[in-house]
């Protein structure tokens, strides 16, 4: 156990920061999130110049091998930007689910193009209604000589707008909640009777609902692997999205400290007065926490599933109390500025707002990790 | 950045795991099981124990008898130590005196003293606080006068825990009181048994008597029991507040008790007669409380398991401050648990067999749990610490 950065990990910590500070000012992400696709092609292929799409990947399948402490790393680094582009949504998702679920002929057709960038796929999963359920699946695939053919309703693919693949859950037998019977479809975003409706999410980030019907596709991942494949990619995604929000958390409670330093009133800086400084000592606190959190989902990268979906509940639940906290105090302690529009600090909770959600909320969470029996073996 | 233990450190966690087990008698440790109060003899013959295997004073440098084991296996031994449960080294003289002497102390301290420090020959008792000086602990007006070859003591001292034990106080005076406060200080080492001494016990809220009022009149210490230089008292008291952080946030004490309550949860029925461990209220609660000790385990290895430290050590204060409030959150649970069972009065003798034995005691432990965000530093002034050290604010 060490908690040093080696030489190559702080010069990727390096790297990141150096990249946001100069290509990802709060200003370049407003132009980025106003842009068609709402996030930034310069920006992607510095990504990949950088290689935080291959980072994740095995060598065998065109990446880099990074541990999951070298993911963390990078992750946090890029919290500080809130980033738009499709790294988590393309790289971490849909790559997770391939590389968990797909046989190695699919894995080696796909993964190689992800990691270096040229493919960026979409994950559509959840269904409208499906709140944050892992498995709610009414979209059927139907077998007809060679192809599958899809139809159903999906919604908040991230980047299903500007995706050049869409990476579909569908049931080919079994219910709604049944976790036996589903399997991954990809699907071409101009195959037949596939409609996408693109819009914004609260923090600028591009999703999408998928609707298809009897859409042409071809099956990636088999039905006795998918359900697994989704879940594992689920952990990945919330160990990833875990340093993102520290990082975001990290700038929120930097921006607050500062407003104290620097806001007078009644004579003084009000980061003199007591009341205010407890407060920004327990926005601290649960940035720690929360980072602390974030490392132990990554922690349990390799165990099994169980202790996997134990770690990233854990993790997501210390994220969202420390990020509710951490955002409402942030917008306290700045009064007024903190509501505008134009200042930094809104835009971090709208951001932290989403990564709540995303992938299951405090309470499912809270839920989930109960009736697993806890992180404490009796 | 490696975010598993070695092989090595898990061999050595098994390593401590299986001596622990083996040794601690089985009374003592039903008794830390139940929360009852140890006795003198139990602290006592358990650091013997500890000391018989040469670790006693894991933190301490070789030569002085410690492990040289590195920071994370310090944190093992103690997360072990904590779930077994047994007792710590006594804090008093391990973690405190021990290290000040080590750094400061006369070549002639450390062989008279070390020696029985670690063997716990001499209870050590900590004479800090007064009733003036509790957060403000420079304040304190304890005044020592020279008289020839030794200081004339006057004064009192308060919340010394465990003084009723104790064999020897180490002990802040004042040796200047025309200088700033912190500047003149010194830090003596008094014989209890000296003349002028008396110890007055202090009830806590739970019923229990730990702590006390010691008073001191004119009491004669000679100037050899001198730790280091006239008024650098305050150095040597910083020291030994900051000095050990491995087990600072005694979060196996909070993991043992959520296996306790875990246990306990399948014989407790709720108000519909259904075990507690399946009421989702309940089980919603206790996985939230998990999470938080969970994020202040990860929050303790981070800050020992590193090389390089950059900027000021927030770390410590955190870990005060989370440590004892899940301390106390984890007691909580415990009692709230219990329901009506925790109400019957251990110290009532009609209570007896009432309720099971082993509830009785989660009343009054969390009663006293609320000392944890008072001493050592309160939480607010580690609070102030934060603020100013780290965050900058003034």
């Amino acid at each position: 156990m060490n908690f040093d950065l080696d030489e190559d990990q702080r010069s990727l910590q390096d790297t990141v920061r150096r990249l946001v500070a100069r290509e990802y000012s709060h200003e370049h992400r407003l132009a980025h999130a106003r842009s068609p696709q709402g996030w930034s092609q310069q920006v992607w292929d510095r990504l990949v110049e950088l290689g935080l799409t291959a980072l994740p990947f095995e060598e065998e399948d065109g990446g880099l091998g990074g541990s999951a402490a070298d993911m963390l790393i990078a992750m946090e680094a890029l919290g500080e930007a809130a980033l738009l582009e499709p790294l988590l949504s393309s790289v971490v998702l849909c790559g997770g689910v391939l590389r968990h679920g797909a046989s190695e002929a699919v894995r080696r057709e796909f993964l190689p193009s992800i990691a270096d960038g040229s493919l960026r796929l979409c994950l559509a999963h959840a269904e409208p209604g499906s709140r944050h359920a892992p498995i709610a699946v009414r979209t059927t695939a139907v077998r007809r000589e060679a192809d599958w053919l899809l139809s159903g309703h999906k919604t908040l693919a991230l980047h299903g707008d500007s995706a050049m693949g869409v990476l579909i859950s569908a049931r080919v037998r079994g219910g709604e909640r049944d976790r036996d019977g589903i399997a991954i479809f990809h699907v071409s975003p101009q195959a037949a009777g596939l409609q996408r409706k693109p819009y914004a999410l609260l923090d600028g980030t591009h999703a999408a609902d998928i609707v298809v019907q009897d859409t042409p596709a071809r099956l990636v991942v088999e039905v006795d692997r998918a359900a697994d494949a989704l879940e594992l990619a689920s952990c990945d995604a919330i160990t990833a999205l875990c340093a993102d929000a520290v990082g975001t958390m990290g700038l929120l409670h930097a921006l607050t400290v500062d407003y104290l330093k620097t806001r007078r009133q009644f004579g003084r800086a009000i980061g003199s007065f007591q009341g205010l400084q407890h407060r920004a000592v327990d926005m601290l606190i649960a940035l720690e926490q929360a980072r602390s959190m974030a490392y132990f989902s990554a922690m349990a990268s390799e165990d099994d599933l169980s202790a996997r979906l134990r770690a990233a509940s854990a993790a997501k639940i210390q994220i969202c109390e420390s990020s509710r906290y951490l955002s409402q105090q942030a917008i306290q302690l700045h009064g007024g500025i903190g509501m505008t529009e134009e200042y930094r600090a809104g835009h971090c909770m709208r951001r932290l707002l989403v990564l709540e959600s995303l992938f299951g909320d405090r309470e499912f969470h809270v839920a989930r990790l109960a009736a697993m029996g806890g992180l404490i073996d009796p | 950045m490696d975010l598993r233990f070695t092989p090595e450190e898990c061999a050595f966690r098994e390593e401590v795991r299986q001596f622990l087990h083996d040794a601690i008698p089985t009374a003592l440790r039903e008794k830390m099981l139940r929360r009852r109060h140890l006795d003198k003899a139990d602290w006592v013959s358990w650091q013997r124990i500890l000391n018989a295997k040469g670790w006693a004073v894991p933190g301490w440098p070789v030569e002085h008898g410690g492990t040289g084991w590195t920071p994370v296996q310090r944190f093992i031994f103690l997360e072990e130590l904590q779930q077994v449960p047994a007792p710590e080294p006594l804090s008093f003289n391990v973690g405190m005196l021990g290290p000040v002497l080590i750094a400061f102390g006369s070549e002639e301290q450390k062989r008279r003293l070390l020696p029985r420090i670690a063997n716990l020959d001499d209870w050590w008792c900590q004479g800090f606080s007064e009733p003036g000086a509790g957060s403000d602990l420079a304040s304190m007006t304890t005044a020592a006068r020279r008289e020839g070859d030794s200081y004339v003591v006057n004064g009192q001292k308060l919340w010394t825990t465990q003084a009723h034990f104790a064999d020897w106080m180490f002990c802040l005076v004042r040796t200047d009181a025309s200088v700033a406060k912190q500047n003149g200080i010194t830090m003596l080492l008094i014989d209890m048994k000296s003349p002028g001494i008396t110890v007055r016990p202090i009830h806590t809220i739970d019923g229990h008597h730990e702590t006390n009022e010691v008073f001191l009149d004119n009491v004669k210490v000679p100037v050899g029991n001198r730790v280091g230089e006239e008024n650098q008292g305050w150095t040597y008291a910083k020291y030994l507040l900051g000095h050990e952080r491995s087990g600072i946030a005694r979060v196996g004490v909070s993991k043992e008790r959520i296996r306790r309550i875990k246990a306990l949860a399948k014989a407790v029925m709720d108000d519909d007669g259904q075990p507690m461990s399946a009421n989702a209220a309940f089980r919603r609660r206790l996985a939230l409380l998990e999470v938080q000790v969970k994020a202040l385990e990860v929050s303790q290895l981070r800050a020992v398991a590193v090389q390089r430290r950059d900027g000021p050590d927030a770390f410590a204060s955190i870990l005060k401050i989370r440590g004892s409030e899940l301390q106390q959150a984890t007691m909580e649970l415990l009692m709230d648990l219990l329901g009506p069972m925790s109400l019957p009065d251990l110290e009532d003798a009609g209570a007896q067999g009432v309720v099971p034995e082993w509830a009785t005691a989660a009343a009054p432990s969390y009663l006293f749990s609320r000392t944890y965000s008072i001493f050592g530093g309160s939480n607010e002034i580690q609070k102030n610490i934060l603020a100013k050290m780290v965050l900058e604010l003034s």
